[in-house]
């Protein structure tokens, strides 16, 4: 919807230019609209891979004692994606993010209609957007203008609500335009004092069209007039009737259906199963102990083949066939973009989904909230540390990147933040996979003199440099991402275990007592599967989310106000994850990473940082 | 300066004459300021002429409008002392006219001196900076604080809780005894049910009176008013011998009729309403019923059976249902408030009080007063979610953002729940406290229905009145203890409501609050906005109105105080001196036998009524000793004269300690 406005308003900029700056009442128009859209950022590359890092960390350091034994975890827990052509990938069960980018364009999101007669559709267009099925523009003038402008920058929508309350802004109150509001028989008194009678469809009419309200006064200047068609018109009325009351799928008096995605075959298909089993297992407590505002939860799983392209087919299919309110813990992986443009263009939305590449941008996806930093933000949180770490001499600092991991975005990420340190250029090392020849990159380095190295490769890079580095008694600091450490750093010497630091995106101090002795009874009361803990816990956060939406939102529930209900939310404890924070620009719940180090006598990893959040 | 805490600061030169006035038995307020001020008004300048006055600052410009409520008023443009007037500030960016909007101008009304042409900053900060001898007539920033009294009165009481004083304001008169009161969300009408006098009384809330009593057979009690503010309803027929007729009466708010009385069911009833004003539920105590009216028809839709003795009702409108206290089986009833059907029934102990929802409407408070417990429910999941325990029989709740407030009936503490720490299912709640007085605070002569603990329209701060200690307390959060308090003037409050008199922004850009002119003559209307920075009298000629002035005319004379040094000692004897002369004629009135004077220490707290002597020709004297250290104000009567306390005369003295 927002990007539809964005279109047209794009196509009409100079036009708007001029409506701003000319009176008043133009101004008190501009009020009521929705804040401009950004324009869409540019696609990039897709990224898809996962490492077990952080499940890792969880359960070294310390879950409680009596926990311990049942949330075992497993780490180094790596699979390769052999259906991708991105080759060991390492996969930690622990991050959920989404890469979203505007296809940009034309990819309009539209409230769903749900139980709407073709006429209310038509007047809900109308009403929300300004402009009619046909397509024809709607036209209205302002004030005492004549002059026409389109409708869609003064759709009904912008002023009175998407349920018609209207909600007061810049100390103007639009009425209440519910048909409930607006037939009662004793009439409304608005703010200013003046009442009239109930309104019937000829009046409504009158008063959307020319101005003037049941009792035959003006309405407020900044009331514009419509100029609707015969057939607009009545479709409007037939909307405004129904207006309030939501129509959105998957939401009945008695349930709300969620959404998530299940893998059938493949490498995911065990972790895939056992988040869905907590899930269900977390919405089944729910309903027993009476749901969210005498709603139950159920959980529609939407099963597929492994693969991006069938796991995005399997849930449009779905979405289309099966009503589903919101969905949770979506397996994105791989297709982060065509996952992301579906739950856009189906207006779902989306709370929690596993995947690395969370390149967040402006605009943001208006429906998608992601739990935990990816690939990127961690790497801007490494630099940030490192940079604390060398303030000066400025040292030299090399990336060592493997072309088939999607680091690109992290490595620029990277440099900007060692340039804007002050760090000499950052030398960049491709490590294509399989061919690295850690001789020469460690005698190159060497032979610069590089002190820093940020290494976005996989596991058996990292090995083979670290290795070489020991035989040839070069000593560098190293920076690895979480998401890419491989098992055999953390059999590394002792002496060089002090030179190698780590992001990790959550700590056992961010998860409580009660949040542990919670997922505990589900996994005995359910059975869960002992493997893929962290995973379960990430899913299990992502519910826990989604379910405090929809305990914010209330019983008068919609997509909408779940989407406002979530953007609303600061320092929200999962008591699994670090605490989420969302706004209408921030789609990261926990945009950020602590640093560890390894701590190898205790064989475990030890915080050597605050959380740390890029900007 | 915030206008929160300006709040404080109210104006109090006319404290003496608006006690006196009450004492008098007076009825009209402002009646006394032309003789006061001893000024005429006089030929209108530049300044004064047109009903519209701008000034532009630094891009600013802010236009004041003053538009007499009175229709011809209108029309003529003139405006005289005792007009009700709206007060009214456009505020818009010069550049591109565009209304300035959020903002929180400050604004007084006080007459001008002679040598205050112009400038007038040093009046403003004289304002701002709260000083207690230079008082506006009229305070556009500043709340009153009503009490309803158990002698059939109500108090209006401007508050000044950082002197420790206050002024009385008005005094109500009521038929019998209040028991319940609401106020309309403008503040203009105050509605008290008088369950004796079988009436609603509406108190109009500028001139502080009773101006009209609806008949209300069934001795009315609970007073609600649904969210659109159409119709107020009043429950009657709750005692025994009512149990004939009992339910509601519905009564439109702007014609004040009653245009519906609808029987309900036997016993007390408390009443919620749905947040569109679709639907109103309503309790019936003896019966064990909810009756659900539709408000649009005015007819009862539905009966449903909740259980014994229901007390007390409440509505989420985030669960968009409406929950039912019983009281004997300790339950709470959720009703569906769509389909009118009982969803769920939630269990906790016999003995429970009040409900109500901290603001969002999502977390329910449930006082039981029995078990010194108070319950914390979650509608979302629609249980109990937690439990706090609070000593001395918790019984009336109220919010602020931040806390929820229980008050006690058994102990002087009122406890606070921090919001933020609620939620978590199980955990202990942690609560704090402040002590409201020295006596139990639900302790009263005759309970009433209506809050004794009110949020007040600045943030973060409640009122808590203590009927036996006959006080006030003003609590900011934060405080260990109260930050103030005032007496209720000997009158125990049994219950406490609080009137805004603030600047509403009634479009954008546009500033307005209505008020009673007072004096006639030069007014300065005093402007100060804070950001941007923006400080102006505009000029107001306020006519004298003939028959205030006919009324004034008796006994118009001159007094001249004779003491020359007005500060004197506390504890000694003080002879205060003054001279009495026609004011036309100059000519020494001689020979008063009736002259009495009324003095008494600011804010009220002492007074002495004293014969006054003729030591010379037309100068007579009283003596007193003043009791302690304060302000003193001394007012003149003779019948003879005409003169009476009403009149506004003044002497003004300080009393010092004693060095």
């Amino acid at each position: 919807m927002r990007s539809k406005l964005t279109s047209v308003r794009h196509k009409k900029k100079r036009e708007q230019t001029a409506l701003k700056g000319r009176n008043s009442i133009a101004q008190g128009i501009a009020l009521c609209r929705p804040t401009p859209d950004q324009q869409a950022l540019k696609g990039r590359n897709r990224s898809s891979f996962i490492s077990p890092l952080q499940g890792f960390a969880i359960n070294l350091i310390g879950v409680p004692g009596a926990l311990r034994r049942t949330i075992e975890f497993r780490p180094f827990r790596a699979f390769l994606i052999s259906s991708s052509r991105y080759l060991k990938l390492l996969l930690v069960l622990a991050t959920v993010i989404i890469a979203i980018y505007a296809a940009g364009g034309n990819s309009s999101a539209r409230l769903q209609s749900g139980g709407l007669t073709p006429e209310q559709q038509r007047g809900q267009q109308i009403y929300l957007h300004g402009s009619n099925a046909a397509g024809r523009d709607v036209v209205a003038t302002t004030g005492n203008s004549a002059e026409e402008m389109p409708a869609a920058y003064l759709a009904c929508a912008s002023c009175h609500g998407r349920d018609g309350a209207g909600k007061a802004e810049g100390g103007i109150t639009p009425s209440n335009i519910t048909w409930q509001a607006l037939t009662r028989p004793y009439g409304a008194t608005s703010a200013s004092g003046r009442s009239h009678p109930a309104y019937d469809e000829q009046l409504l009419k009158r008063a959307i069209t020319l101005g003037i309200d049941a009792a035959g006064n003006k309405l407020h200047v900044l009331m514009p007039r419509y100029r609707l068609a015969y057939q607009d018109a009545d479709d409007l009325i037939a909307y405004l009737k129904v207006l309030g009351k939501s129509f959105d799928p998957g939401l009945s008096d008695a349930q709300i259906r969620i959404g998530t995605t299940v893998i059938n075959a493949g490498p995911f298909a065990e972790m895939s199963q056992s988040v869905k089993a907590v899930l269900a297992a977390y919405f089944d407590l729910l309903n027993q102990q009476g749901g969210v505002f005498n709603r139950r939860i159920e959980l529609q799983s939407v099963a597929s083949v492994d693969g991006p392209e069938a796991r995005v087919n399997a849930l449009r299919t779905a979405i289309d066939n099966q009503q589903m309110f919101a969905l949770v813990g979506v397996f994105m992986a791989g297709a982060e973009e065509e996952f992301a443009a579906l739950v856009k263009e189906k207006a779902v939305p989306l709370v929690g989904a596993f995947t690395l590449s969370p390149p967040v941008g402006l605009p943001p996806n208006p429906f998608a909230f992601y739990l935990t930093a990816g690939l990127k933000d961690q790497c801007r949180v490494l630099a940030t540390f490192a940079a604390e770490r060398f303030p000066s001499p400025p040292p030299q600092a090399a990336i060592i990147y493997t072309n088939d991991l999607p680091t690109r975005a992290a490595v620029q990420a990277i440099k900007s933040r060692c340039a804007q340190a002050g760090w000499p250029a950052v030398e960049e090392v491709q490590a294509p996979a399989g061919k690295f020849n850690a001789e020469a990159v460690v005698k190159a380095l060497h032979s610069h003199a590089t002190r820093v190295v940020f290494l976005l490769a996989p596991g058996d890079i990292q090995e083979a440099m670290l290795e070489q580095a020991e035989k040839t008694g070069w000593r560098a600091t190293y920076f690895i991402p979480g998401f890419v450490a491989g098992r055999k750093v953390m059999d590394i010497t002792e002496s060089a275990a002090e030179q190698v630091f780590l992001s990790v995106s959550s700590l056992p101090s961010d998860q409580t007592t009660e949040a542990l002795i919670e997922y505990r009874r589900l996994a005995e009361t359910y059975k869960l599967p002992a493997t893929h803990v962290a995973s379960q816990m990430q899913a299990l956060a992502a519910a826990k989310t989604l379910v405090e939406g929809l305990k914010r939102v209330g019983r008068e529930a919609s997509r909408q106000k779940l989407v406002e209900a979530l953007e609303g939310m600061y320092q929200f404890k999962t008591g699994l994850i670090p605490p989420l924070t969302y706004n209408p620009n921030r789609r990261i719940g926990a945009a950020g990473a602590y640093v560890v180090t390894i701590d190898k006598q205790a064989h475990r990893l030890v915080p050597v940082s605050k959380w740390i959040e890029p900007d | 300066m915030s206008r929160d805490f300006r709040g404080f600061f109210i104006a109090c030169d006319r404290l003496a004459c608006t006690i006196l006035l009450l004492l008098a038995g007076a009825t009209s307020l402002f009646a006394q300021s032309a003789v006061e001020a001893g000024q005429k008004p006089s030929p209108a300048t530049d300044e004064l002429k047109g009903a519209k006055k701008k000034i532009v600052h630094e891009g600013i410009a802010v236009e004041f409008e003053l538009e007499p409520l009175d229709a011809q008023k209108k029309k003529s443009g003139i405006v005289e002392e005792g007009d009700l007037a709206a007060f009214r500030f456009t505020i818009t960016d010069t550049a591109s006219g565009t209304p300035l909007t959020g903002l929180r101008p400050a604004v007084w009304m006080d007459m001008r001196r002679h040598n205050e042409a112009g400038d007038c900053s040093k009046k403003i900060t004289a304002f701002l900076g709260g000083s207690l001898l230079a008082r506006p007539q009229l305070d556009f920033s500043a709340y009153y604080v009503l009490a309803l009294n158990s002698d059939a009165t109500i108090s209006v009481v401007d508050p000044l809780f950082h002197y420790g004083g206050t002024k009385l304001l008005a005094l109500v008169a009521l038929k019998s005894n209040g028991e319940d009161w609401t106020l309309t969300a403008d503040q203009a009408k105050l509605f008290v049910s008088l369950p004796d006098a079988n009436q609603v009384a509406v108190v109009d809330s500028l001139a502080w009176k009773v101006f009209a009593s609806l008949d209300v057979e069934g001795h009315p009690t609970r007073l609600a008013m649904q969210p659109d503010e159409q119709y107020l309803w009043v429950a009657y027929g709750a005692s025994e011998k009512d149990r004939a007729s009992s339910g509601v009466a519905v009564v439109t708010t702007a014609g004040l009729k009653v245009v519906a009385r609808i029987p309900t069911g036997r016993g007390r009833h408390e009443i919620a309403f749905s947040d569109d004003s679709r639907l109103a539920f309503v309790t019936n105590q003896d019966d064990g019923t909810v009756s659900v009216i539709s408000i649009r028809e005015l007819k009862k839709i539905k009966e449903i059976a909740v259980g014994r003795k229901p007390v007390a009702i409440a509505y989420s409108d985030k669960a968009r249902a409406v929950y039912v206290v019983n009281q004997e089986e300790g339950t709470i009833i959720t009703i569906d408030a769509a389909e009118y059907k009982v969803l769920s029934t939630i269990k906790a102990q016999p003995g429970l009080g009040q409900i109500r929802f901290a603001p969002g409407g999502r977390l329910g408070f449930v006082a039981n007063p029995e078990n010194d417990l108070v319950y914390i429910l979650d509608t979302a999941v629609n249980r109990i979610i937690q439990v706090a325990h609070i000593k001395g029989k918790p019984e009336q709740l109220t919010f602020s953002n931040s806390l929820a407030y229980v008050r006690t009936r058994d102990s002087e503490f009122v406890y606070m729940i921090p919001l933020d720490e609620l939620g978590k299912e199980g955990q202990a709640v942690p609560t704090l406290d402040f002590p409201g007085g020295r006596s139990p605070l639900g302790k009263m002569s005759r309970p009433s229905l209506a809050d004794t603990m009110i949020r007040l329209p600045e943030p973060s701060a409640v009122l808590v009145a203590n009927p036996m200690d006959q006080t006030i307390y003003y609590y900011k959060e934060g405080m260990a203890a109260p930050m103030g308090n005032f007496s209720n003037y000997k009158r125990e409050p049994r219950a406490v409501l609080v009137v805004d008199r603030g600047l509403k922004e009634r479009a954008p850009g546009v500033y307005e609050a209505t008020a009673q002119l007072p004096g006639a003559g030069i007014q300065d209307v005093a402007f100060f906005l804070d950001s941007p920075r923006i400080a102006h009298c505009f000029g107001l000629l306020v006519n004298e109105n003939p028959k205030l002035a006919e009324l004034r005319k008796v006994g118009k004379v001159t007094i001249e105080t004779l003491i020359t040094d007005s500060d004197v000692q506390a504890g000694q004897h003080v002879r205060v001196r003054f001279k009495i002369a026609d004011v036309e004629t100059r000519e020494k009135k001689r020979g008063l036998s009736d002259l009495g004077a009324l003095v008494f220490l600011a804010p009220g707290i002492w007074q002495t009524r004293l014969p006054a002597k003729e030591t010379d020709e037309g100068v007579y004297e009283i003596a007193f000793v003043p009791p302690q250290a304060g302000i003193y104000y001394v007012y003149l009567e003779s019948p003879a004269l005409g003169l009476t306390f009403k009149d506004g005369q003044r002497l003004t003295f300080r009393a010092q300690d004693t060095k």
